[in-house]
């Protein structure tokens, strides 16, 4: 693969990769880190076995992937309890958003792994059943339970704090 | 809001995000092909290397082998200071250095560590003059050797790649050969390493300046970074600050002392030539490279931004008084000893040395406020 297509790769989806692990992970370090590793292991796997179907879907998978381990490994479970995710110097001052904001993560953070992961895939990067399950390595009747009981789950838990 | 789930779970995951960058490229050049055939071999080395590495720390303890630094094998070219100072290089308590932009506060970018090298908590900052380069202090573990990194930054602010190892820090049986060593003082856990208590990078970013301690023993630690050339002072006292001169010396300062060391001459034990004034600060100043003090003082209620000159002829300046409702307890001089950043009332504020105008930034709440910074 030839620097320019990596770079063009990388370009077109680091970004959008980094915030869905900090949405996974709530530690923006952390996901810039594992962001770059993912690309380096496409760049590594292209080299050896050549391109993947698709490399957007693998970068995805192996950044959720990621996620996972280094939530394991550095036990940063304790720190994505924390609602934190506001942007220092964001020009998002209104209240009422921050407030609603901290109320939705704080609900998410009474979910479980997989129900977090399936909703930051379904509403954050609008990918179907079918690219959910791919990227979990599920079956596509799995994502549609976890993705009803997960929306049940959050609402109870958003009205419980309402 | 009444909102249904769905909608609610979309504006809050793209408001929460909406704020992170993009991260640096990553070195594509960093991958070697790998040679299938050498498989058997590497194995077979990996494994010895595994069974001596194990040996080596069974018997000596497994944080002392532990570095793969070479003095001297980072290239240091000197830098140009900056025009004025736009960035600063920001901790919160064990997580890796931001660089934040002073005038926005905006971070734009997060510092990575070398490989392997993970422990920072209660790490030490400095930045040089061209506000672009930056450095700080890292371990592979908690009972591990101090090292300095260091990482550049594009004038975007971004770090450029991951920061690499500079220096380290002595030895205590190095720094207890150099120092008056206090026999008085025991410990049943004696440490293999000095501790660095601060850094002090010259303008150019060409020298460094560790104050380092050990359990009975305090001192400098020097570092040329383009030829490696390391040397420790020992001291009897604890040093509580350090800058460069002008002059290419640098100063130093304890709690009551003061002097100033030639790092081209061969090392002693430092010798005071002045007794500083105002002993009530206890050694939390920052020395200027005029040998003056910057120090802020506050009670429960007031905080007060001095100059201090330690001089008859001259009287200490006020620069700043303020009443607040905070602990205002952190302060941070410019490389180019010019400025000040300052906790206001919780604000971090800028102060000009010179004229005593002062800017008030955007690195408010209470994350800077547990923050250190270095610029």
């Amino acid at each position: 693969m030839s620097r320019e297509a990596l770079s063009a790769l990388f370009h077109e989806h680091a970004r959008t990769l980094v915030r869905t692990a900090v949405l996974l992970t709530n530690d923006e370090e952390l996901s810039e880190e594992l962001v770059q590793d993912a690309f380096l292991g496409l760049h590594r796997r292209w080299r050896r076995k050549g391109p993947p179907e698709s490399p957007e879907a693998y970068l995805r998978t192996s950044v959720v992937n990621a996620c996972r381990s280094a939530l394991r490994r550095r036990k940063v479970a304790e720190r994505a309890a924390v609602p934190r995710l506001v942007p220092d110097g964001s020009a998002e001052a209104a209240v009422l958003l921050r407030e609603e904001r901290a109320e939705v993560f704080a609900a998410l953070d009474g979910l479980s792994r997989r129900q977090r992961e399936v909703l930051v895939l379904r509403f954050f990067l609008d990918l179907d059943d079918q690219a959910i399950a791919a990227t979990l390595g599920v079956s596509r009747g799995t994502v549609s339970s976890t993705v009803s009981r997960a929306l049940r789950a959050l609402e109870d838990l958003l009205g419980g704090r309402g | 809001m009444t909102t249904d789930p769905e909608t609610r779970l979309r504006r809050a995951f793209e408001a929460a995000t909406a704020g992170v960058q993009a991260p640096p490229e990553p070195d594509w050049d960093r991958l070697r092909p790998r040679r299938v055939s050498a498989v058997p071999a590497a194995v077979a080395a990996v494994a010895a290397t595994l069974v001596l590495a194990l040996t080596v720390g069974l018997v000596r303890g497994a944080d002392v082998a532990e570095d793969a630094f070479t003095p001297g094998a980072a290239t240091a070219t000197p830098v140009r200071p900056a025009a004025s100072p736009v960035f600063a290089m920001r901790q919160r308590g064990g997580s890796r250095p931001q660089i934040v932009d002073l005038a926005t506060g905006a971070v734009r970018g997060t510092v990575r560590p070398p490989s392997g090298y993970d422990e920072m908590a209660m790490s030490s900052l400095a930045a040089a003059a061209d506000n672009r380069t930056f450095f700080f202090t890292v371990r592979k573990s908690p009972a591990g050797r101090w090292m300095v990194a260091r990482v550049h930054t594009g004038d975007s602010g971004r770090p450029e790649g991951r920061a690499v190892l500079v220096a380290q820090a002595p030895s205590a049986r190095d720094l207890e050969a150099v120092a008056p060593v206090d026999e008085t003082l025991t410990t049943s856990e004696p440490s293999h390493w000095a501790s660095v208590d601060g850094l002090s990078v010259s303008p150019d970013a060409t020298r460094l300046a560790m104050r380092v301690g050990g359990k009975r023993a305090w001192g400098i630690s020097f570092w040329d970074l383009r030829t490696g050339r390391t040397a420790t002072w020992g001291s009897s006292v604890s040093v509580s600050s350090l800058a460069w001169a002008r002059d290419g010396s640098l100063l130093w300062a304890s709690a009551r002392w003061a002097g100033r060391l030639d790092p081209k001459e061969p090392p002693s034990v430092l010798r005071a030539t002045r007794t500083l004034s105002q002993r009530d600060d206890a050694g939390r100043f920052e020395l200027l490279p005029d040998g003056d003090r910057v120090v802020v003082r506050t009670t429960p209620t007031s905080g007060r931004l001095l100059k201090l000159t330690d001089r008859p002829d001259l009287p200490n300046i006020i620069l700043d008084t303020w009443v607040t409702t905070v602990l205002d307890r952190d302060w941070a001089v410019s490389a180019d000893g010019t400025h000040v950043l300052y906790q206001r009332n919780g604000v971090r504020t800028l102060a000009n040395l010179t004229t005593g105008q002062r800017t008030p930034t955007r690195l408010d709440g209470s994350a800077n406020q547990t923050s250190h910074f270095a610029w």
